[in-house]
């Protein structure tokens, strides 16, 4: 049971750097060129 | 001679920083070059395996994407060896599955480059988990670094909508760097008494008649990529301190050139890749001013010995050898320990958390501000990220739109540096003052007190640095240690990575502004002042509070 918690724990963890990466996209697409 | 063993091999290093820098240039300029008839055959191979047919460049976001992508199914395979170990080959020791919070914290260490051990190699892997997970992911996770830095590097000095491939550098990396220099550094400390063997351990009677085990292993295949892809950790628990990974002071000279030269030389590349070689030597002055520094405090705090036991009448005259190799006196010992914090590679060739408190502030320093060289490819993205908020501020104090590369900074790219920025004391003041504060975080203190402290602050430290050495006296093999380190570890390695690409995605999609009599020059002295000025008021000034908490107040207590 605990090696399931560890695995959703793993994907969960990098689950949200795709949640990061896209606030990235949305920080810098704010604006359009300058 | 102490100081003149260290200048040496400073001199090697500088001198290695040029040829070293433009061969890393010309792997990834994709430019055509006397490499591709070398490497080309082998790589389109690759290419065609894995079933890259044409090497588009990517946009930022499809970059981080791929190389998170690659990290994550990387993980999971490393993650089920581990737990199966016991049940696959190449386990003559009969070692048995790894424990799961464990293997959560090993398999997020090495793919974070880390490689922070809360085992030891010899007592706890086999020779199997050794190679397809240790070893694998020591080139996996450092290819994965040298990639994302050179992508920056590109989105910062080029312009257009892409920043490379990252596929296409992945396979560069391992290709043209990583596995035919490891190769070669592998012959070498064979040559110079390093095992490498896929017996078992070996069972000897000593003088005295007892029997005791020696482990053995393929000890020099692993020592070649930890130092090289500025992994870290060992084949042994002791690390490089061992007579089997480290055995004289030539291997030693060999281990601090192999995990500081090619870290070395990236500032080298990046001004290569601007087109402005003044600009990569402005990066290199800072670092290697910031490492002087360093070193110097380190080995002059250990060669003034401990007080304590000079108190007690015990000759100092060699200075404090508690926790050091004979062999490698206190000269080499603070050279190892500075460069291996600098790079942060991690692995020892002395027990860190015998340093003196001063001692054990240089490598605690260099990892809080994660710029003094850096790991591969991060020390650079870092420092770059240090040079873009110095013209900001240097523009904000003059009144004019900050420029860094003929690029204008603006709002959008200074917010993800600011969270690159904060984001790295966040992960090691936070997770400390929790371990502070629960039985299960100060229960695995080892030395009350002051150091107690310190023992704390540098295992997040080094976690969120990716550095993965500690001041091991701390229990750290525990459900909690192994989780919390695991998550700063992550966070550690992928938030910057992220945030940097992300500016690199912006500024490569920018016209460049013509330079003019009034661009504030970022390729002179004046601007390396300037940025050391930057990374050590924002870096220092930060961690400053809680160093004087531990390794401070623990040296006045010992004056």
């Amino acid at each position: 049971m605990l090696d399931v918690y560890m695995i959703v724990a793993l994907l969960a963890s990098f689950g949200l750097f795709y949640g990061f990466l896209t606030w990235c996209g949305s920080v810098i697409d704010q604006t359009g060129e300058s | 001679m102490d100081i003149l063993q260290m200048l040496i091999v400073i001199a090697i290093l500088v001198l290695l920083v040029k040829p070293l820098g433009t061969y890393v240039y010309h792997v990834f300029s994709n430019e055509h070059n006397r490499l591709d008839k070398v490497f080309g055959g082998p790589e389109r191979l690759i290419y065609k395996l894995i079933g890259l047919k044409r090497r588009e460049g990517m946009s930022w976001k499809i970059y981080a994407l791929s190389f998170i992508t690659t990290n994550i199914i990387l993980a999971a395979f490393s993650y089920l060896i581990l737990r199966l170990q016991n049940v696959l080959p190449f386990n003559p020791n009969g070692m048995g599955s790894m424990e799961p919070t464990l293997t959560f914290n090993t398999v997020i260490s090495f793919i974070t480059n880390t490689n922070l051990q809360h085992y030891s190699g010899e007592s706890a892997l086999s020779y199997f988990s050794q190679m397809a997970v240790i070893m694998m992911m020591m080139f996996t996770s450092a290819a994965t670094g040298f990639s994302v830095a050179i992508a920056f590097v590109r989105g910062i000095t080029s312009k257009g909508q892409t920043i490379g491939n990252f596929f296409e550098d992945f396979v560069k990396a391992h290709t043209r760097i990583f596995l035919p220099v490891s190769f070669i550094l592998m012959l070498v400390l064979v040559a110079l008494q390093v095992p490498q063997t896929l017996d078992p351990t070996l069972t000897v009677k000593t003088l005295e008649g007892a029997m005791q085990q020696i482990a053995i292993g393929p000890v020099a295949s692993l020592e070649s990529i930890k130092h090289l892809g500025t992994n870290g950790g060992g084949f042994f628990g002791v690390n490089s301190a061992h007579p089997f990974e480290n055995p004289n002071p030539l291997t030693n000279v060999i281990q601090i050139l192999s995990m500081w030269a090619l870290p070395a030389a990236l500032p080298y590349t990046f001004g290569l890749f601007a087109k402005n070689k003044k600009q990569g030597w402005v990066v290199f002055t800072a670092m290697m001013c910031l490492f002087l520094v360093f070193l110097s405090a380190a080995y002059t705090s250990e060669k003034m010995g401990n007080p304590a036991l000079s108190a007690l009448g015990i000759d100092a005259s060699q200075g404090s050898m508690e926790g050091k190799e004979v062999r490698f006196g206190i000269a080499q010992s603070a050279l190892f320990t500075t460069v291996t914090a600098a790079a942060t590679t991690g692995t020892v060739n002395n027990m860190h958390d015998t340093l003196t408190p001063l001692g054990g502030l240089v490598p605690l320093g260099e990892m809080m501000l994660n710029v003094v060289f850096g790991g591969k490819g991060a020390g650079l993205i870092n420092m770059l990220m240090y040079a873009i908020l110095a013209v900001f501020i240097c523009g904000l104090m003059v009144g004019r739109t900050p420029e860094f590369l003929g690029r204008k900074i603006e709002p959008r790219e200074m917010k993800l540096i600011a969270v690159a920025i904060l984001a790295h004391p966040f992960i090691i003041l936070v997770p400390t003052a929790i371990a502070f504060m629960t039985d299960l975080g100060h229960g695995a203190i080892t030395n009350p007190g002051y150091h107690g402290i310190s023992q704390v602050l540098y295992e997040f430290t080094s976690s969120a640095a990716n550095n993965g050495s500690g001041f091991e006296g701390l229990g750290d093999n525990t459900p909690f240690w192994n989780i919390s380190t695991g998550l700063v570890m992550l966070l550690g390695r992928y938030i910057s990575m992220i945030a940097m690409l992300a500016v690199a995605g912006s500024l490569v999609r920018k016209q460049p502004v013509p330079e003019t009599i009034g661009t504030f020059r970022t390729d002179n002295g004046l601007f390396t002042g300037l940025l050391i000025g930057t990374v050590l008021l924002i870096g220092a000034l930060t961690f400053l509070p809680v160093i004087v908490l531990g390794p401070v107040a623990e040296y006045l207590t010992l004056r």
